[in-house]
């Protein structure tokens, strides 16, 4: 899978969790740019990443994750 | 495992005025006085209903900084539901098999007199706290 192919499945999960379908991402984006990027969208995006990539997100990557970029290193 | 529900968090941005709230429409009871806990960034005091069954945590932000003030501002009032565990490690590997999400490592808990206390989500947004069982305050088969 391209990078550019995984933002796009990202984009996917983030319109669905923010509940905005018109969301457009890159790999700049990051809470800074979408006040619905709270806590809990943090464990929702991030659960929902897990079971797309089947991947297992480490606990201090979820503590600390503020952007998309950081979503695509943990990708295989 | 096996998991004993100890206390519902609810938060409230006075914490002296909800006590008194919850005391007077309710019936229950100050238990212990009110805990601040720099790591969790909050302030804490629990209540209890005469007899039995899990205790009532009233939480507030400790400063304008709080992790907890953003949920505050949203409007969230019930807060947590905290179990009791006899291995918290256990509890965290059984839960994050089941699709929750662990929010960091175990930390110390002034309110519980160190004993260790974790945090997880689901993908509802539902909030959990898990709390070492052993020695300690706000045991849970206290009279």
């Amino acid at each position: 899978m391209t990078r550019e192919e995984k933002i796009t499945r990202l984009q996917d999960i983030f319109r669905d969790v923010l509940d905005r379908p018109e969301l457009r991402i890159t790999e700049n984006f990051s809470v800074a740019d979408c006040p619905e990027w709270d806590s809990v969208a943090t464990v929702q995006i991030v659960l929902a990443v897990e079971a797309a990539f089947n991947i297992r997100a480490p606990t201090e990557v979820v503590a600390n994750l503020r952007s998309v970029r950081q979503l695509l290193e943990l990708l295989p | 495992m096996t998991f004993a529900l100890h206390h519902i968090g609810y938060l409230a941005s006075d914490l002296e005025a909800a006590a008194a709230r919850w005391c007077a429409d309710l019936g229950y009871l100050r238990d212990g006085p009110v805990h601040e806990d720099a790591f969790q960034t909050a302030k804490v005091c629990f209540l209890r209903l005469p007899g039995h069954g899990p205790r009532l945590e009233l939480i507030s932000p400790a400063g304008k900084d709080s992790k907890l003030s953003n949920a505050l501002r949203k409007g969230v009032t019930l807060h947590h539901l905290c179990y009791e565990v006899p291995k918290i490690t256990d509890a965290l590997a059984t839960l994050r098999g089941k699709g929750w999400l662990q929010l960091g490592e175990p930390a110390p808990a002034v309110a519980f007199g160190g004993r260790s206390i974790a945090w997880m989500m689901d993908k509802h947004g539902v909030l959990i706290e898990l709390l070492q069982s052993g020695p300690g305050p706000y045991q849970l088969k206290t009279t």
